[in-house]
Parts: structure tokens; sequence; C-alpha cells
């Protein structure tokens, strides 16, 4: 019974802790924890999915089995490790390259944990040596491999467009080759896990280091450009400038309500950027927030002005909105905090 | 340009411009205050979100006795309290106008 609980523990925990390790030391903790775990089912049902790929292709089909772990296994349950991380790139539902590696992780984790629980029941009496190596190389290896995919991507992302390929391909090659290289079994697999151990904690702080000063830089720069404008639509002095002169210019080209429409969403987008940019600043500071009734209302006024004035007139206020995708993220971010 | 000094109340008076390069001087003053309570803004004419960050930081150690209050708030500096959600955190009266 002791051995059970050895093995459970060196097996499921040290990757579950590195998760958390990572979740705790992001200071802006934007990802709630009911979203952590959902990732780490979905990780789970990726396992069972990869699972029933392997019997299909060496039972059915005869692949060698020794060709399958080391090229194959690694194609497949990366490529289903990696298919929510481009989901969630693509939808602009990740911020920041912390929150990348974290959602990459906890897919790693949920993956790893389906895994060992299956070869808890398959390796009935095996040495304890042999759960340090599945715990703290294995399971860390499919949470550092997707992590990496993600951080890669997010970073991509940031420099191209999310709906290529190329943006994905990166991170995947690499996250690929290092899960080929590892199921290679070059070195002893003590060895390969004190590599991981010894890589990932220095590459995660370089991550969050890096994130931080990217939040940071963007909260700074984009602050100022919200508050300008917003200052500009307030002043009464929005006709003689450059944005109302342009605004002007469009009037042979939209019809008069969609005109209006395009005014009162320039100003909402403004208005919910400024907030959710505040919000930032509230969580860094510690502070719990919750959004208010106005603000949640302004998101289904929103809806109907991005409606109203459809793709075009969107494209025709490109100029003065800011679509990165940390903007776009900053909306989606804003409008899934709790209710007060 | 920001100067920061204690008015003749206790109260902290900032005029100028607290921005990212002045964030540190004002966080170094508020921090060397047992308990700021109230700032003056008649003479402030811009924050940018370091300077709020510098407010929100001592507010968090001051929270135990209620919110910083900030007054004579100009109607642009009060709107980026207002549309950032900062108002929920401070008491702010806005500048007689």
């Amino acid at each position: 019974m002791n051995d059970l609980i050895s093995r459970v523990l060196l097996g499921l925990l040290p990757v579950v802790a590195f998760l958390f390790a990572l979740v705790y030391l992001d200071s802006y903790k934007l990802i709630p924890l009911r979203r952590i775990l959902a990732t780490i089912v979905l990780g789970g049902a990726v396992a069972a999915a990869s699972y029933i790929v392997y019997v299909t292709l060496t039972s059915r089909l005869a692949m060698d089995v020794t060709a399958y772990r080391r090229y194959i296994a690694p194609l497949i349950e990366e490529l289903g490790k990696a298919l929510f991380l481009v989901y969630l790139i693509r939808s602009n539902k990740v911020g920041f390259l912390v929150d990348a590696a974290i959602y990459g992780f906890a897919v790693g984790t949920g993956f790893a944990l389906v895994e060992n629980v299956y070869y808890l029941k398959l390796l009935v009496d095996t040495d304890l040596a042999v759960w340090v190596v599945r715990g703290a190389g294995t399971a860390i290896m499919h949470g550092g491999t997707t992590a990496i995919f993600a951080i890669l991507a997010k970073a991509l992302s940031e420099r191209q467009d999310v709906t290529k390929v190329v943006t994905y391909l990166p991170g995947f090659l690499v996250a690929w080759t290092i899960h080929s290289v590892f199921n290679h079994f070059l070195i002893s697999p003590v060895l390969s896990t004190l590599g991981i151990l010894v890589i990932l904690p220095p590459l995660s702080i370089a991550v969050f280091v890096r994130s931080e000063k990217s939040l940071q830089d963007w909260l700074n720069v984009g602050f100022d450009t919200d508050t300008e404008l917003l200052e500009l639509i307030h002043s009464g002095r929005l006709a003689t400038s450059h944005v109302g002169i342009y605004l002007n210019s469009l009037k042979g080209r939209f019809d008069g309500i969609v005109l209006a429409d395009l005014l009162c969403y320039l100003r909402i987008r403004v208005e919910l950027s400024l907030r959710a940019k505040g919000l930032l600043l509230m969580i860094e500071s510690g502070f719990a927030v919750k959004l208010d009734e106005a603000t949640r209302s302004k998101f289904d006024e929103l809806k109907f002005l991005e409606k109203s004035i459809g793709k075009t007139g969107k494209l025709a206020l490109a100029p003065f909105l800011h679509v990165s995708g940390k903007d776009l993220w900053q909306l989606y971010m804003l409008e899934n905090q709790s209710p007060p | 340009m920001l100067d920061i000094r204690l008015g003749e109340n206790g109260e902290v008076v900032l005029s100028g411009r607290l921005d990212a390069v002045q964030a540190a001087k004002v966080q170094g003053f508020l921090d060397g205050l047992a308990e700021p309570r109230v700032m003056d803004f008649k003479e402030l004419e811009y924050i940018s979100s370091a300077g709020l960050g510098v407010l929100l930081k001592t507010q968090k150690r001051i929270a135990a006795n209620g919110a910083l209050k900030l007054i004579n708030v100009s109607k642009h500096i009060g709107d980026v309290f207002n549309y950032s959600g900062l108002d929920q955190i401070f008491d702010i009266e806005l500048m007689d106008t």
C-alpha cells in the first residue's frame, strides 16, 4: 500500500507542483483556476485519444512499436496537445507569453496525469526509480514541450498572421524534436530527467521576466494612447482633429446612422480598452476586482455596434483602433471578469 | 517636471506631470509618509499608468484606514479614473470649475 502511495506521489505530484508553481509566480494571475483545471482535463482527453491512435496503428496496422514510440507518438501527441493552444491564440484568448506557458503546461499536465495513471495500473511491480523518471522526467517533459510550443507560437503570433500555419510550425517542430529525442533514450532516463529539471526552471523564469516587461510596456504606451483619444472625443474638438477630418471624409461612403455608430463604436472601444488596463493595474497592485454592470452593458452595446457598422466599418476605423492580439485579448479578459 | 510637497494641512500637493519617469520619485515621497490621506491634484497636468500604479500601491498600504482622498481633480484626469475603473478605489473630489 505504501509502495502504491509512493508511486502515485512520485508519478503525479511533480508535474502538478510545477504547474501550480508557474501559476503562483504569475503576478497578474489572468487565467482563472477553473480554466486551468478545464485545460488539464482537456490534456487528459488528448492522452486518451492518443492511446486509441497508438492501438490502431500498432495493433491493427502492425506498425513497428519502436519507430512509433520514437517518431509517430511524439508527432501525434504534440499535435493533439498543440491544437488547443492554436485555438486559444487564433481567437485572441491568450494575452501574454506567461499565459501561453501556463495553458501549454496545463495541457501537458493533463496528458501526463492520464498517461501515468495508465502506467500505474500497467507497471505494478516496478522500482520506485521508474516513477521518479516518469513523474519528474516524462511528465514534466510533456508539460514543458507544450509550454515551449505555446511560448514560441504566441511570440510569433505578435509578428505574424495568427491564421497562418507558419506561425505555429517552428514551435511545433521544437516540441516534436524534444519529445522524439527524449523517447530515443540516447542517454539514461535519469540523466534525461536531470536535464529537464535543470533546463525548465530557468527557461520558465526567463519567460516570466520577458512577459511581465512586455505587459508593462504595452500598458504604459496603450494607456497614454487611450487617454489621449478619450480626451479628444470628450473635448468637443473632435471635428477639427485628424480623427474628425477622417470620419468626415467617410460621409459619402457610409449611411448617416452607420457613421454615427462608427463614432459610438470608437468611443466604447476606447472606454473598454482603458477599463481593461485599469483592471490590470488593480490586479498588479493586489486589489480584488469585480466588473461593474455598467461595463458589462457596454459589451452588449459594442456587439450591437459591431453588427451595425459591419466589417467595412471596423476596417475604416482601423487607423485609430489598436487591433493587435493584446488589444483584442484585453476585451476578452475584461468581459470574462467575475460579476460584482 | 513634477513637484511634490506637503501642503499646510498635511495634504500631498502634486504639480506637473506624473509619468513613468517621475513615478519612482513620488513613490519614494509617499513611502516616507506614515499615512498619506489626502492628495491635492490642483496643479497636476497629467497622469500615466505608472502614476496610477504609485497611487494604487499607496492605497494598498493604507487600505485598513479607508480610501485615499484625491482633491481638486481636473475633469480630464477624473475621466481617466472613471473610465479605468479606479474611481471605485479612491475617494475623488473634482475641481470646481
